[in-house]
Formats: structure tokens, sequence, C-alpha cells
């Protein structure tokens, strides 16, 4: 099944966020080797281009670096993963507040919604 | 090395009316470029005039640097819109015609795309359905180990399944130097896999850049892109 | 490449035409029998006449089926003949004017290639046709049991034309003009096509059928106009007053022979051109 990915934004970018999730999530351990750009693009349903130009940016972030020969891995440095990390989840939580200050919420209020509906 | 195709001022008319109008763009080699825009914008006739089975007006195509003939069509593989096979041969027998014709052609792969689509190399092509037919000629096509790859309308008449499976085998087949070309007015569907968009209108080259830039740029899909260029 | 262009007309012609033969094979084979067995029972030998000397079911039945199996054979020829001219006229149409052409133009064969390995298979399987229907006229003739006579009359025809002057000659230029329209003939065929597509896009066949005439028309003006400038008509009329028979039939064989190599080149000619340049397949 290729990735669920939009075309309303450019489709590197998403890629990008596609395989972090899959870092942090541990789906990719740090040391990890990666698929080829090959076999990503097939599972992703993209152009290899297009899936070269993701691992590309990705290299130079850091979470990634490759070995000439050997292919492409995940970064082994713990602090990098960590901060990728971090940096989804600002988004994530930048994106949430934005929203829910649409609906009606301010800072407070959404703290408190959270702890009220913390049930899961 | 020269470009894979440039089109330099090419135009052709017929009669008094002007199909393509100074058309001039450059593909890149290891690209999947779309071709898009509506009935009657000039598509097929581009298309016709780099396999040589149009000349042109003014102005000219080169392909590999040189003009429409015997080299060009031996790294071009060309899937028209049409069915082209003739009837009374099997499917063996058309895949054997085109080893005979084209030296790239790959019969271990096209027989091993027919015997994933359960397509049995025995039967004649008068008995296949519309849409089989369509998938042999995709196979014929994708299995020989072109420079270029023009395709025209590959999803066009098939279910949501098989543009799937097609789309699979186009990017499956597509090797590192080649470039494919999909002319279609599906943009949805293929996108995704578009390195570059050429739009064409009325003949006029409206539009041609990377599909990445015109998504962050246009702040939107190239098919809402697109659906704004062309607004009736 | 030309002989991978005729190898495959050529097992397009032979799906058609291979039946065919053999039809008319079996035909010539059964209607041969059928006569011998006539002509032993029911041919007098006193008036050499058919007539039922036993006018019982059994002849009866064998009269009527020798002559629906001889009126069979005839039709056979004619459908071989007729069959070899329109599968010529179809698979050119087919394999170059309509959707197949898309297939076709976009191989690596030059347009040389693929007008000739057409031409050179039209030219056989006319020629094969022309054997076919020959050979099964003579084992007919043989199967009936006439072949002794039919031979002797034939070789006695043979000695008194060897024995007129320039016949030989002659033979060998009715030969070389046979074999000459062998090839120009499929040309001029593939001419009316090719223009009758340009001229009449939606209506192949019918365009066709207008440049034909078109033709036909253009032919009968040239030879009305150089008879009224009296450069023929006058030229021809000395010749035929000072030459015998077998001259003028020579001079005719040259003139029609030149005439074929000239309109067989013009339309060659044009063909490739369009078919280069002004194709526009649907």
């Amino acid at each position: 099944m290729p990735w669920k990915l939009s075309a309303d934004k450019p489709i590197y970018l998403q890629l990008m966020d596609h395989i972090k999730a899959d870092v942090v999530a541990g789906n990719y351990k740090p040391g990890d080797k990666i698929p080829s750009v090959r076999e990503l693009a097939a599972a992703a349903g993209v152009n290899p281009n297009t899936m070269q130009k993701a691992l590309s940016e990705l290299e130079r972030e850091g979470l990634l670096f490759s070995e000439r020969t050997s292919g492409r891995f995940v970064s082994d440095d713990p602090a990098r993963i960590e901060q990728t990390k971090v940096t989804q989840a600002k988004e994530l939580t930048h994106d949430y507040l934005g929203r829910m200050k649409q609906l009606g919420f301010e800072r407070d209020a959404v703290t408190e919604f959270i702890l009220q509906n913390n049930e899961e | 090395m020269a470009e894979l195709l440039e089109c330099k001022n090419l135009t052709k008319k017929f009669g008094s009316k002007a199909a393509l109008d100074d058309v001039t763009l450059t593909l890149g080699r290891g690209r999947i470029v779309g071709l898009l825009g509506p009935n009657g914008s000039g598509k097929t006739t581009l298309i016709k005039t780099i396999n040589g089975l149009l000349t042109p007006t003014s102005g000219e195509v080169l392909i590999n640097g040189e003009k429409p003939g015997i080299e060009s069509k031996k790294v071009i593989s060309y899937l028209p819109e049409r069915t082209y096979l003739n009837d009374w041969m099997k499917v063996k027998d058309m895949l054997q015609y085109f080893a005979d014709f084209y030296d790239d052609f790959n019969m271990n792969k096209a027989l091993e795309m027919l015997e994933r689509l359960h397509i049995d190399p025995k039967d004649r092509l008068k008995t296949l359905s519309k849409g089989t037919k369509e998938k042999v000629q995709l196979i014929l096509v994708m299995s020989r180990e072109a420079d270029l790859y023009i395709l025209d309308e590959p999803i066009g008449g098939v279910d949501p399944a098989s543009r799937d499976y097609i789309l699979d085998t186009i990017l499956s087949n597509y090797s590192e130097n080649a470039t494919l070309l999909i002319s279609t007015h599906l943009i949805t569907d293929i996108e995704k896999i578009l390195d570059d968009v050429i739009f064409l209108k009325d003949g006029h080259v409206v539009a041609n850049g990377s599909a990445e830039d015109i998504r962050a740029a246009q702040d939107c899909s190239i098919d809402a892109y697109f659906r704004e260029v062309f607004r009736c | 490449m030309l002989s991978k262009v005729l190898k495959y007309e050529n097992k397009a012609m032979s799906r058609i035409m291979l039946p065919l033969y053999a039809a008319l094979l079996a035909s010539t084979l059964v209607t041969g029998i059928l006569l011998l067995i006539s002509k032993v029972r029911l041919y007098n030998e006193d008036n050499f006449s058919y007539y039922l000397t036993q006018p019982d079911a059994v002849s009866r039945i064998l009269e009527i089926m020798t002559t629906v199996f001889m009126i069979s054979f005839f039709v056979l020829i004619a459908a071989v003949c007729v069959a070899t001219f329109i599968v010529i006229l179809l698979r050119f149409n087919k394999s170059c004017l309509g959707d197949e052409g898309y297939l076709t133009f976009t191989l690596p064969v030059s347009i040389d290639d693929q007008l000739w390995g057409r031409i050179l298979a039209s030219a056989i399987w006319s020629l094969l046709s022309l054997i076919v229907v020959f050979l099964s006229i003579i084992l007919l003739i043989a199967s009936a049991g006439l072949l002794p006579d039919f031979f002797e009359g034939f070789i006695d025809g043979l000695k008194e034309l060897f024995a007129t002057e320039g016949v030989v000659g002659f033979l060998v230029q009715f030969v070389c003009s046979m074999l000459v329209s062998l090839i120009t003939a499929p040309i001029a065929c593939f001419f009316c096509l090719t223009l009758g597509q340009l001229i009449m896009p939606k209506h192949r066949i019918a365009g066709a059928f207008i440049v034909y005439f078109g033709l036909s028309f253009i032919e009968q003006i040239l030879v009305s106009f150089l008879g009224y400038f009296g450069l023929k008509g006058d030229y021809l009329i000395d010749f035929m007053l000072e030459n015998d028979f077998m001259t003028i039939m020579r001079g005719t064989l040259w003139y029609e022979l030149i005439s074929l190599l000239i309109t067989g080149t013009i339309f060659y000619l044009v063909t490739r051109h369009i078919l280069k340049n002004r194709l526009n397949l649907e």
C-alpha cells in the first residue's frame, strides 16, 4: 500500500516526515540500514527522484548518513534522534494549539481540556 | 551528450489551425514528466511529431540531437492511446514480433509481467477484452529498454485497481537513465510520481517546471493548479 | 529489416490464402474423380456425348454431383483470384492506414523497407495463386483422364507456335512484362489506397476508388490527347501497315512495359512521400 501522501504539499517534505516518524517510533533503530531509494520509492508509490531528494535532505539534516558502497543508515547518535523527536512533537503541538485556538480554546483552557479528556 | 528531447519553435498546422504553436522545450534524462492539458491542447500532436508520425510545419524536434527517423525510433518506446495490435496474432507472436524488430526488447521481462497478470501467451489477441489488450500493450512497451518512454493516456479507460497496477509497473520498470513522458488528463492519480510537468494549452506551453516547485510556489496540488490555469 | 517485414506479411497472407489453396486442391481432386467416374459410366463413345446409358438413380445422382462440383470448382478458382487481390488491399489498408499504422510506422524500419516488404509479399502470393490455379486446372484435366488428349493438342499447338518467327522474343518479353506487372500492380493499388486516405480520411475505401477512377480518366485523356496531335496516330498506322503481326505485338508490349515502369516509379515515389510526410493517422 502506498504511503498516505497529499498532493497539496511538496511530496518530498511529506516523505521526510514519514521517515522521521518511522525513526522516532523505533521502526528504524539507530545505526540501522534503511532500504534503497528504489525500494522505498516503490513502497511509497512515488518517483525515485522525489524519494532521493527526501533522503538527501534527511542526510543534510543529519538524521541519515550514507556510506558510499554500503547504503544509507540511520544516525547512531541518540541525541540527533531525540532532537528529531522533539522537533516533530513541537510541530504537532504548534499545529494542535493553532487549531484549538480556532475552536476558541486559549492556552490554559487547552491544558485543562487535555487533563479532563485523557482517559484512553 | 545531446539532450534527450529538444523542441525548438515547433509548429504544426492543419490547414490554418495551429495544433502546436512555437513550442520550445527540453527533456532531460531520468525524469518522469507529465504532459498535461485539456483535449485539443496539442498533446497528441506533439507526441506524434516526436514519434515521426507527423512532420513539423516549421521549427524542429530533435531526439538525441537527431530528427525523428530510424535511430530515434530505436530508442523511443511508444504507447499510443489506441490499440495498435493486430487481431490475428497470439500474445506470444506479438512478443516475438517486438523481439524481432527491437533489439532492446526484454522477452523474459515481458513473459514475467504476463504471468503476474494471468494472461496466457497462447491466447489470441482477438479473444482478449479491451482492458487486457491495453495491459498487453503496456507490457510490450515497458519491456523495452528504451531511452524515452512515451505513454499517451496509459490509465485513461482503466478501472482504479488496474490504474494502481499500471502506475506500479511504470515505476518499477523505470531505469535510471530513461525518461518517461506521460500524457494524461487524470492528474490526481498520477501527479505523485511526476518529477516535472508541462502544461499545454491551445498548442502553447503555459507552464514547464518541477512538480514540487509548483506545489511549493502555488501551495496546492498540481491538479488544483491545473484547474486554475485551465478554468473554462 | 526488409526480410522481417516480408516474414510477417507472408505470415498474414498465408493465413487466408493457404486454406483457400487447400480448398481448391481438395475441390480439384473430388471434381476430377467425379469426372473420371462420369466418363467411365456415362460417356458414350459412339457419339462422343455424355448421356444416360443407364438412367438409374445412381447415374442421376452422379450427374448432379459432378455438375455441382464442377461449378464449385470454378467458383473456387474465381475465389482464389479475387481473394488474392482483396487480401493484398486489405493488408495494406489495415497495417498502414488504420490503427495498426501506429505500430507499423514507429518501428525502426525505413518507409522503403515497409513498402517493398508489402510489394514483394503481394507479388509472391499473386504468383503463387496463379501457379495454384494453373496446376488445379491441369490436375482436373489429368484426373478426368483427359490429359493425354490435352497434352497432345498442347504439344501440337506449341510446335506451330515456335515455327512462327519472333515468337521466342515475344514470349520472353511477355514474361518480363508479367513479372514487372507483378511488382507494379501492388504499387498502383497502394498508391490508390494511400492517396485515397489523404483526400478522404474518413472514408478510405471510397477515396481509393475515386483515385482509381480518376487515374483511368486521366489515362483516357492522355491517350486521346496523343492521338489528337497525330503523334501516336500517324506513327501507329504506319507502324501497323509496315510490320507483321508479331512485330506489332512486340511493339505493343514494349509500350506497355515502359509505361508500367514509368507509372510504377511515379506511384512508388508519391506513395512513399505521402506515407513519410503527410500521413495523419486518426
